[in-house]
């Protein structure tokens, strides 16, 4: 059996979004920052497209979803998907042997990664973490809660991590967003 | 694009999330605050996204009107497929229709006297007995005779 959603109209979310406040259009702009650094997009580009969708009906926007969340998570959708575009494609390389192909034709790479490769981006990601660990020389805690989330740890194996009780805890959270924010455009990454 | 690089996207992706779930649940003032104290002007950056917005607005537009532009060429493109029939196929059906009809269904004299009726008069009738549900349609039915 169908739940029984209400789905906000065109005009319904046109409506909500001009009349946002400017606390929400911070979040707005900060969340599509976030996610044009991770997956090197645009970031009025991957607003403008959750726009879009938003309004194409592309992607229904139900009545008891907040209307930012609901834009947050398509940004997030949209970069992820952009993401994957990249991750997904086929190199090819030229074929170059004479008599082997005729002119202009490719030839698929091997998509397994070279040693080579996985070197370089091990190196590189071992640069990203500790450009951001290194925001917070003297912050053991943040550092731990940062390195935890780039390893993978969520909930309260995370907050374990950190020995901090929970409001302590949304403090360090708050605070490694707010340290993050004033440099991560900065941040070299993969 | 590596494998490789994939693990270390989606070690930021967690670190994004991570920062957007604060940013959605910390209180507006605190977002307010932080934004002047970094950033600027919260009102004009308001006004720069509702310009985006309204941007936005304006493309979501076209892009329905194209849609709709694209619909309408195909369908006027799409070829007018005339269904050919066999006039005595059509006969035969009609033929035993009338045979299939059960006696107290009164048929006029020339209904009867199918071979004296034309070949727009018998589709004619035939369409009649399938709207009527006397005879089912050759679509519905699978039969080609």
């Amino acid at each position: 059996m169908k739940a029984d959603v209400s789905v906000r109209s065109r005009d319904e979310i046109a409506t909500a979004i001009r009349a946002l406040t400017d606390a929400q259009w911070i979040r707005l702009h900060k969340a599509s920052g976030y996610f044009a650094w991770v997956y090197d997009l645009s970031a009025e580009d991957l607003l403008q497209e959750a726009f879009c969708r938003a309004l194409v009906g592309t992607r229904h926007c139900p009545a008891d979803v907040d209307l930012v969340k609901f834009i947050v998570e398509a940004m997030r959708s949209i970069a992820n998907g952009e993401g994957g575009k990249i991750e997904n494609q086929i190199d090819t390389v030229p074929v170059v042997q004479p008599g082997a192909a005729s002119d202009g034709a490719v030839d698929l790479k091997d998509s397994t990664d070279s040693q080579e490769e996985i070197m370089v981006a091990a190196e590189t990601d071992e640069a990203t973490r500790q450009a951001i660990l290194g925001l917070f020389p003297t912050d053991h805690q943040a550092r731990d809660l940062a390195d935890g989330i780039l390893a993978g740890y969520e909930g309260e194996d995370l907050r374990a991590l950190t020995e901090l009780d929970q409001k302590g805890y949304a403090s360090k959270r708050r605070f490694m967003r707010r340290t993050i924010d004033k440099h991560y455009p900065r941040v070299t990454k993969p | 694009m590596t494998g490789a690089d994939k693990k270390g996207r989606e070690a930021l992706a967690r670190l994004v999330d991570v920062l957007v779930d604060d940013l959605l649940a910390a209180p507006d003032q605190v977002i307010v605050a932080e934004f002047v104290e970094g950033q600027g002007d919260p009102a004009k950056n308001a006004e720069a996204m509702r310009m985006l917005f309204e941007k936005s607005v304006l493309k979501a537009n076209k892009n329905r009107l194209h849609a709709a532009q694209a619909g309408l060429a195909a369908y006027r493109a799409a070829p007018v497929v005339a269904k050919l029939i066999s006039m005595v196929d059509v006969r035969g059906r009609f033929k035993r229709a009338l045979a299939a009809c059960p006696p107290e269904m009164k048929l006029t004299l020339a209904a009867r006297n199918e071979s004296d009726l034309s070949d727009a008069d018998i589709l004619g009738m035939l369409q009649d007995l399938e709207e009527l549900g006397i005879v089912i349609a050759d679509d519905e039915s699978g039969d080609k005779s």
